[in-house]
């Protein structure tokens, strides 16, 4: 077993928004910062036609929206999870980490960047209550996701009164215009989509240009992944940050807490005094139980329920396709469905998604689907209805079993989130049917738990069960092992957690910075 | 010990061409005794059964005999006594390694004369190897395979005992085991077959299936009518003659255990079903199969866009319409038939072509053409619907 000598601080373990989050402000503090990634593979190049109407006419179109090989997705996996972007994103991680699943659907990533690399840009922030039940001040988080915001760049989350609208695809328009006429009920709460998406062009990003290419990687980077901020932290002496690094286990000595991994086939330890592990949910709940030894132990994992149903807006039924538009979330909403539980979710438009998963659910010859699909597509609007994570069941298991262990999951919903979700549609259809959309039959659909790519809480900051962390996401019984990712939050929202992530570990990054500028009483020099 | 140079008999037939091309690929040098000679790089000697290994023959260190030649014409006795008098005299010579291609149904009491023949040669030949090879399949057309592969395409397929196990090996993996034991990797009488035993019908089912992407009824029939089916067929014009001893010997198979031969050979041994989808009878099943689903979408089908299709059903053809598509096509999207047309509109929809068929029209025009279709699918509802409780 050889050893690199890379004299750093703290190591993180993953380049996700998470791991790239807690390093900035240790980074602009002057800690020594080592950033260790599995990313080795290429991921595919990326379309660089002019707009999606360019995109659907190319003789190499299939090349970009299927891939050259392998199978082609069927219609339970979103259609942001079955490109090849998407399947590359995704590749390689459940046999490397040794996850079985068993209802459920495990995501990871291995690439820069993680799974960032294919979300759907939302950054929602948590509400008032959400973050009333975190072990530390809202008031902290509040200043954490400005910061997080302004470096990230957000666009959108305005009411729909007084957003701009010409943005958004004509059905969706249709809808939100006639929610602006009808007023908003108390329930239910509709704004524009708040993307970590640049309207403006920012250092080395553009600005969105609604090319409608975003399924598959911007090509003008101007939809946020967090591999975009690996160069600015390069720039910094104290960081650096290693690819092909596939970390496998932890463990510590007098010296401090080590990195075991491989690069290729040769296994290579990382010395620190302090790790910080933001491998994505998963991955760092395997890393963490195994290095304080709760193996064979059923562990809570929480992940938001989730359902889909697809809503026409009759008169817009037929037309061409525009030839360009937006291709993630254009409203985000969040309904009550019952006292103190909070639904949320977005509304897409359909004209720069693939047709395919569409008529794949139509009853009809597939010739007259693949026709009928895509006279609705510039008339239909998706929407997403998610449901808090505590609705949710699933059971993680880690085992200490070989080099990388292993990680069993099963996954379950509680019977009152079959019953939430389906309220939530009815609602929905209710309140889009007075909005001029017409709710399509037989198109709900409840996705398999861990479809939402949303795995969080298996080691709660503040929690009471046997793996948990503290408030500043140090791992109890491992210290100086902080968790900074998803598997830290102490309660999954309906709201998109990405957003949250991020600002906890910015927040745990910070205090680590002022712990060691009291401690060694020395900055580093840039 | 390594063969480096390889006398065959037999090589101009189905077995021996292929060992040729494979020997001379791994760079030993080949000498053909028969009648004709062998292709280019190899050396060719006047040979007849019943005669012993030529005069000029170079025998160099490493020399191994493979004794695959078999005259269907000459009596039981000829075949028995030239491969004794070969043998012989290879062993006289000095070749080290003898190799006897035998059969699986090689018994004393085999039902077939070839079955009774090849265990009395085997008898004969001492110090040899005696290779009992199961039935082979793959690569080109002929022999057993090629029999196989016509009947498979009938409607409807008369079989005399279709759950008679067999146990299918790939021709290559043949040749694997004839090298092997050719380099000494094993000795005495060893069984080249395929470690499972597969019902007879299944083994054709999965042929019609693989190459045919359909499905094969098979109609059990009786040893006796067979038999007489085949006197018949000898003596009707026109009528493709069936010869009694294939009849014969496919009923009189029985089981051999494989497995720790294989072992010895060092042959590993795929299931036949993955094995026909990558011959190129089956790659092309896949593709007519790709390209009747684009057809049927109403979007033509490039070979780059059929060769996506290939590549995303990796399992090979399956039994699907080849006519009558529109009102056949079963309602759920979960039957193997819904699943592979559901990849076929996802590459349709994909592609320029698809793309010029889905954004052709004016909206009046779109909307007219959706309203009558519509119509038209209400109206084909019944036939499919049967159609899907059928499959």
């Amino acid at each position: 077993m050889s050893r690199l000598a890379e004299p750093a601080d703290i190591i993180i373990v993953g380049s996700g928004p998470a791991g790239v989050s807690a390093a900035w402000p240790l980074v602009s503090s002057g800690v020594r910062v080592l950033m260790l990634d599995a990313s080795g593979a290429p991921l595919p190049t990326r379309a660089d036609h002019k707009d999606v109407a360019a995109l659907r006419t190319d003789p190499a179109r299939w090349q970009t929206e299927l891939g050259l090989t392998g199978p082609i997705a069927d219609a339970g996996v979103s259609p942001k999870l079955s490109t090849p972007l998407a399947r590359a994103t995704l590749a390689g991680f459940g046999q490397a980490a040794g996850v079985t699943a068993q209802n459920y659907m495990a995501l990871g990533s291995h690439a820069s960047g993680g799974l960032s690399r294919i979300w759907g840009a939302l950054a929602a922030r948590y509400s008032e209550a959400d973050l009333a039940t975190f072990p530390v001040s809202a008031a902290e988080i509040d200043l954490a996701y400005e910061r997080v915001a302004d470096r990230i760049g957000v666009s959108g989350g305005r009411n729909i009164g007084d957003a701009d609208m010409t943005s958004l695809a004509p059905p969706v328009a249709y809808f939100a215009d006639n929610h602006r006429r009808l007023g908003s009920p108390p329930a239910f709460r509709l704004v524009t989509a708040p993307n970590a998406v640049l309207a403006e062009a920012r250092e080395d990003r553009l600005g969105c240009n609604a090319c409608g290419l975003c399924l598959h990687g911007c090509n003008r980077d101007s939809i946020y992944h967090s591999a975009l901020e690996l160069p600015a932290l390069r720039r910094f002496g104290n960081f650096s940050h290693q690819g092909g690094v596939f970390v496998q286990r932890l463990s510590f000595d007098n010296g401090g807490q080590i990195v075991e991994a491989r690069i290729g086939a040769e296994l290579v330890r990382f010395r620190a005094p302090i790790v910080i592990l933001a491998a994505g949910t998963l991955a760092t709940t395997s890393l963490a139980l195994r290095r304080i030894g709760l193996t064979g132990v059923p562990v809570r994992l929480e992940n938001n329920p989730v359902g889909g149903m697809a809503f026409v807006v009759p008169h817009l039924v037929g037309r061409s396709l525009p030839s360009s538009g937006f291709g993630l979330g254009q409203l985000f909403y969040t309904l009550d469905v019952g006292p103190g539980v909070e639904a949320a979710g977005v509304f897409y438009g359909a004209d720069a998604l693939p047709l395919a998963p569409v008529a794949d659910r139509l009853p009809f010859t597939r010739p007259y689907a693949l026709r009928a699909a895509r006279a609705l597509a510039p008339a239909l609007v998706l929407a997403t209805t998610y449901l808090p994570g505590r609705f949710s069941d699933n059971e993680i298991i880690v085992e200490d079993d070989g080099a990388a262990g292993r990680v069993k999951i099963t996954g379950a919903q509680s019977p009152e989130a079959e019953k939430l979700l389906a309220q939530s549609f009815a609602e929905l259809a209710r309140l889009a049917r007075r909005r001029g959309m017409w709710a399509i039959p037989g198109s709900r659909q409840r996705l398999m738990p861990g479809a939402d790519a949303h795995p969080t809480g298996t080691l709660p900051m503040g929690g009471t069960g046997p793996a948990r962390t503290d408030g500043r996401g140090e791992l109890e019984g491992a210290p100086g092992v902080y968790i900074a990712d998803g598997a830290a939050l102490p309660l999954l929202s309906a709201r998109h957690p990405t957003m949250t992530i991020m600002a906890n570990a910015d927040r745990i990054g910070r205090a680590l910075a002022d712990q060691f500028a009291v401690r060694s009483g020395v900055v580093h020099a840039v | 010990m390594r063969a480096h140079h390889l006398i065959v008999t037999g090589g101009g037939g189905y077995i021996g061409a292929r060992l040729i091309e494979f020997a001379l690929a791994q760079g030993r040098t080949v000498t053909v005794l028969g009648r004709r000679p062998g292709p280019a790089g190899s050396t060719h000697l006047q040979w007849a059964l019943g005669d012993p290994l030529p005069a000029g023959l170079p025998l160099v260190e490493g020399s191994a005999l493979v004794h695959l030649a078999h005259d269907w014409r000459a009596e039981a006795e000829d075949n028995v006594a030239g491969t004794a008098t070969l043998f012989a005299s290879a062993r006289d010579t000095g070749v080290a390694a003898r190799v006897f291609i035998s059969s699986q149904s090689a018994r004393s009491d085999a039902l077939n004369l070839y079955g009774r023949m090849k265990w009395a040669a085997e008898q004969c030949i001492v110090g040899a190897t005696s290779l009992r090879v199961g039935l082979v399949y793959g690569g080109p057309r002929q022999a057993m395979y090629g029999l196989l592969c016509r009947l498979a395409r009938l409607p409807i397929l008369p079989m005399i005992d279709p759950k008679r196990a067999v146990q299918p090996i790939h021709l290559d993996e043949v040749i694997r085991g004839i090298l092997a034991a050719a380099d000494g990797r094993a000795c005495g009488v060893l069984a080249l077959a395929g470690p499972d035993r597969i019902a007879f019908g299944d083994v054709l089912r999965a042929l019609a299936m693989a190459y045919g992407g359909k499905r094969l009824p098979i109609l059990p029939v009786p040893l006796n009518l067979a038999l007489l089916a085949c006197k018949i067929s000898a003596h009707v014009p026109l009528m493709p003659t069936i010869d009694k001893e294939r009849v014969l010997g496919l009923a009189g198979t029985e089981p051999i255990e494989s497995a720790m031969d294989l072992v010895r050979l060092g042959v590993d041994v795929q299931p036949m079903t993955a094995r026909l989808t990558q011959e190129p009878a089956g790659r092309r099943a896949v593709l007519d199969e790709g390209r009747y689903f684009m057809r049927y979408l109403g979007v033509r089908p490039t070979p780059a866009l059929l060769r996506r299709y290939a590549r995303a059903v990796p399992d090979g053809a399956i039994a699907r319409p080849h006519w009558g598509m529109r009102w056949r096509e079963p309602l759920s999207g979960t039957s193997p038939l819904g699943q592979r047309l559901r990849v076929a509109a996802r590459i349709a929809e994909a592609s320029a072509p698809g793309e010029k068929v889905l954004s052709g029209e004016s909206r009046a025009g779109r909307l007219l053409g959706l309203a009558f279709q519509g119509l038209v699918e209400l109206l084909l509802l019944p036939t499919r619907m049967l159609a899907s409780l059928g499959r």
